[in-house]
């Protein structure tokens, strides 16, 4: 079959149908044969109309992107406020002999890393009510070791009241308190972030990769937009000096009853909060607090694990200056699809009880046996 | 194509982006997932007609008291008011409800079929300051035995009035009077026609759920430390995790009265873990929740439906039957037959408790659970099923 075209032949009616344009003049470019050129003018758009669709098409995706954007203007502004906040802890002391840590992960990477939950509120009440003492203490530290490549998690509480030497975040030494005040001793906030860390990676002498901290209300808001949880609660929790001071009260010293009831019920943030920060009816004092504060992160991860998108604006507007994390925004979807993979199966619990009663400064304490205790640290979490 | 056909075609495809783009926010907005799960009012809750069970069943949702003929569900008491734990009156004329007022106390009322309040039952308001909570009371899991006998828990002796100087004792003890007694804490701090039944281990939250014998005595729920009653760091009871209290079911056979100090015998084990039992009308079957031990904590998302042969006259039970698993299952209580259950447990994918129904639950076959009700609130509380 030939392919080409002799001088003398007529111009294919379908090219003056179409008006579909020859090669340019006097380009040198070959003209297409009578097959190509049939081709042509059935499926080539011209540029022009190409310019067009094009136009329109990114006209579409532009408009899209600006309905996703303005629908998730109130977490990107929040976010901004919560994440992404770097931490500047200096690196512990290694111990002779221990296990060698794995290098510091990024959440999404695969690699297993370490993360301090911490929660408290952030005590600007007393300073509010005139009081001098300002800031206290984390009320719940949980560290969480999570292997996204196994898929588990291992959950270790420490104990609030442990007696242990405070580190600044600088790693100068602050002298010896209850394990939760280093927060408090440099005025709380990103400060008292900084040496929480610090203190729980020089005494327990383990590497923090990542942190979270969550105002009492914070968590409180959370739940509540999350719809609750549902959890098994363990035992009556009673309690007649609960702390009356998240609810709009402003007596930082006001106190309130609790009667939560045992068995399966749905909480709200109230109930919740109630249910793990209540102690003074607990014959295991805060380690029992401790087992509570577990059972609630586990409900609550399994209550994320069913939200969608559409939920994310009405979290985020109510996590707005309750929470810090150093986690990085983009980190957040794979954090969140790792919480979903992980059965309650896949989560171990930890809890020391290698300590004593005692008494330091005037103050009730547990007295570590910290070479018991770094055996049980070290089991579940490498030694940097 | 003319200028003006142009111009046409741009304004229609300008207006066309602008509501993809709206359409992509409310898609957006639309993708609500679990967390904007809210329940609906129960007295529009529609049990489909393959599902209703004979008789009344009476729960308590949100705060408000409801009843469960057929297919239709009507208010008693309205949401929101704090009622629950109703409990049917032996001869069937009328209910026991407890009313809570949120963090302060509890008080027990009689109540008609329809809901109406006929006698407040206690008084459990005390002068509420800031630093005297502890003249309020609690008053919880009302139970009617043989010759109208009303059992309760109640938390007292605590430590806010009984020892000042150690005020965060607040324990439930069960305690027993003649059914319309004026509760109050004079009466219990006197013991005037009102007798203590039993006495919690200190700072575990007491004991709870009195079920009568029909021989006299009564079933409870004890909760001890792991530690046993010393609650000192030592080993802990077989199967108990460290820190926490673990229930176990006992017996406080009569005349054999408990005594400060000592309880009745057990009927199941520290590491079962086991609460909320429920006696069907023979008194020959159990049904009860025990909370399974996962990576050393007590599960917080799973409570496991039980049910066992139970001999009165010897205090036993027989082998725990685990007939429903890995959801959360509470508050199972017998059919009038005695041989179907209904217990609480969530809809898939929604924490609300609902109701379900368990068929031959005292048969070596029992059928698969069926869920009755949807976007219900039920409050873990146990429903009355009666006739």
């Amino acid at each position: 079959m030939s392919q080409g075209r002799s001088p003398g032949d007529p111009p294919p009616p379908d090219q003056t149908r179409t008006g579909v344009a020859g090669p340019p003049r006097g380009t040198g470019a070959r003209r297409p044969s009578r097959h190509s050129r049939r081709r042509v003018s059935r499926y080539a758009i011209p540029l022009p109309r190409l310019r067009w669709v094009a136009l329109v098409v990114i006209g579409f995706l532009l408009s899209g992107v600006g309905g996703a954007v303005s629908f998730f203007w109130p977490t990107i502004t929040a976010a901004v406020g919560i994440t992404g906040h770097t931490i500047q802890v200096t690196t512990p002391t290694p111990v002779p002999g221990s296990p060698t840590a794995t290098p510091t992960a990024v959440p999404g990477s695969g690699a297993p890393f370490t993360v301090l939950l911490m929660g408290s509120d952030n005590d600007g009440k007393f300073t509010a009510a005139g009081g001098t003492s300002g800031f206290c203490c984390t009320q719940s530290m949980i560290l969480v070791r999570v292997d996204p490549t196994a898929g588990s998690v291992t959950m270790l509480s420490l104990p609030r009241d442990l007696w242990v030497p405070l580190y600044s975040g600088s790693g100068r030494s602050i002298g010896s308190g209850k394990v939760s005040q280093a927060f408090g001793e440099v005025n709380g906030g990103t400060n008292g972030i900084n040496a929480e860390i610090a203190t729980v990676e020089q005494d327990f002498q383990v590497q923090v990769d990542h942190y979270v901290w969550i105002g009492l209300q914070g968590l409180i808001s959370l739940i509540d937009e999350v719809g609750g949880i549902d959890i098994v609660a363990s035992h009556p929790v009673m309690d007649d000096n609960y702390p009356y001071d998240v609810e709009g009260s402003t007596n930082p010293f006001a106190a309130d009853r609790v009667a939560v009831l045992p068995g399966a019920q749905h909480m709200d943030g109230v109930e919740a909060m109630e249910y793990v920060r209540s102690r003074h009816d607990d014959i295991s004092e805060d380690l029992g607090r401790t087992v509570r504060q577990q059972q609630v992160l586990v409900a609550l991860r399994q209550k994320l694990s069913g939200l969608s998108i559409g939920d994310i604006n009405d979290i985020a507007s109510a996590l707005s200056g309750q929470v810090l994390t150093d986690v990085p925004l983009t980190q957040f979807p794979t954090l969140l699809g790792l919480a979903k993979d992980i059965d309650q199966g896949d989560i171990q619990h930890v809890f020391l009880t290698q300590y004593s009663d005692g008494t330091e400064d005037g103050q009730d304490v547990l007295l570590p046996d910290m070479s018991a205790i770094l055996q049980v640290v070290h089991r579940y979490f490498p030694a940097p | 194509m003319s200028r003006s056909r142009r111009l046409l075609t741009g304004v229609v495809l300008l207006a066309l982006m602008a509501a993809f783009g709206a359409g992509v926010n409310r898609f957006l907005a639309s993708r609500d997932g679990s967390a904007s799960a809210r329940p609906q009012d129960p007295t529009q809750v529609h049990v489909a007609p393959q599902l209703v069970l004979p008789g009344t069943i009476y729960f308590a949702d949100g705060g408000g008291l409801f009843s469960l003929t057929g297919t239709k569900v009507t208010q008693l008491q309205p949401e929101g008011r704090g009622w629950t734990e109703p409990v049917l009156l032996p001869d069937g004329t009328g209910l026991l409800a407890v009313k809570v007022t949120a963090n302060y106390y509890s008080d027990l009322y009689r109540l008609s079929l329809t809901g109406a309040v006929e006698q407040q039952l206690s008084s459990d308001s005390g002068k509420v300051t800031a630093t005297s909570l502890g003249a309020d009371d609690w008053i919880y899991y009302p139970a009617v035995g043989p010759g109208n006998t009303l059992y309760f828990s109640y938390d007292y002796p605590k430590g806010g009035v009984d020892d000042p100087g150690n005020g965060f004792q607040v324990d439930l003890s069960i305690w027993e009077t003649a059914l319309g007694t004026q509760i109050t804490r004079t009466a219990i701090e006197k013991k005037e026609g009102i007798t203590q039944e039993s006495w919690a281990n200190y700072y575990t939250g007491g004991d709870v759920s009195p079920v009568p014998l029909t021989g006299g005595g009564l079933l409870y729920v004890d909760y001890e430390s792991a530690y046993g009653d010393s609650g000192q760091l030592s080993t802990p009871l077989p199967g108990a995790v460290p820190g926490t209290e673990v229930s176990q079911i006992r017996m406080d056979p009569k005349p054999l009265y408990n005594t400060e100090g000592s309880d009745g015998p057990a009927l199941t084990q520290p590491g079962d873990d086991c609460a909320q039992p429920a006696l069907n009308a023979t008194q020959t079957e159990i049904a009860m929740i025990c909370t399974p031990v996962v990576n050393g904590a007590p599960s917080s998302t799973e409570s496991d439906l039980v049910v066992a042969s139970f001999d009165a006259a010897t205090g036993t039970l027989g082998p725990l039957d685990r007939l429903v698993v890995g959801t959360m299952a509470a508050s199972p209580a017998w059919s009038p037959d005695g041989t179907d259950l209904v217990y609480l447990a969530p809809e898939a994918g929604d924490g609300y408790l609902e109701l379900w129904y368990l068929k031959g639950a005292a048969t070596p076959t029992p059928s698969e659970p069926k869920q009755i009700t949807s976007d219900l609130d039920l409050d873990g509380s146990a429903p009355v099923w009666t006739s």
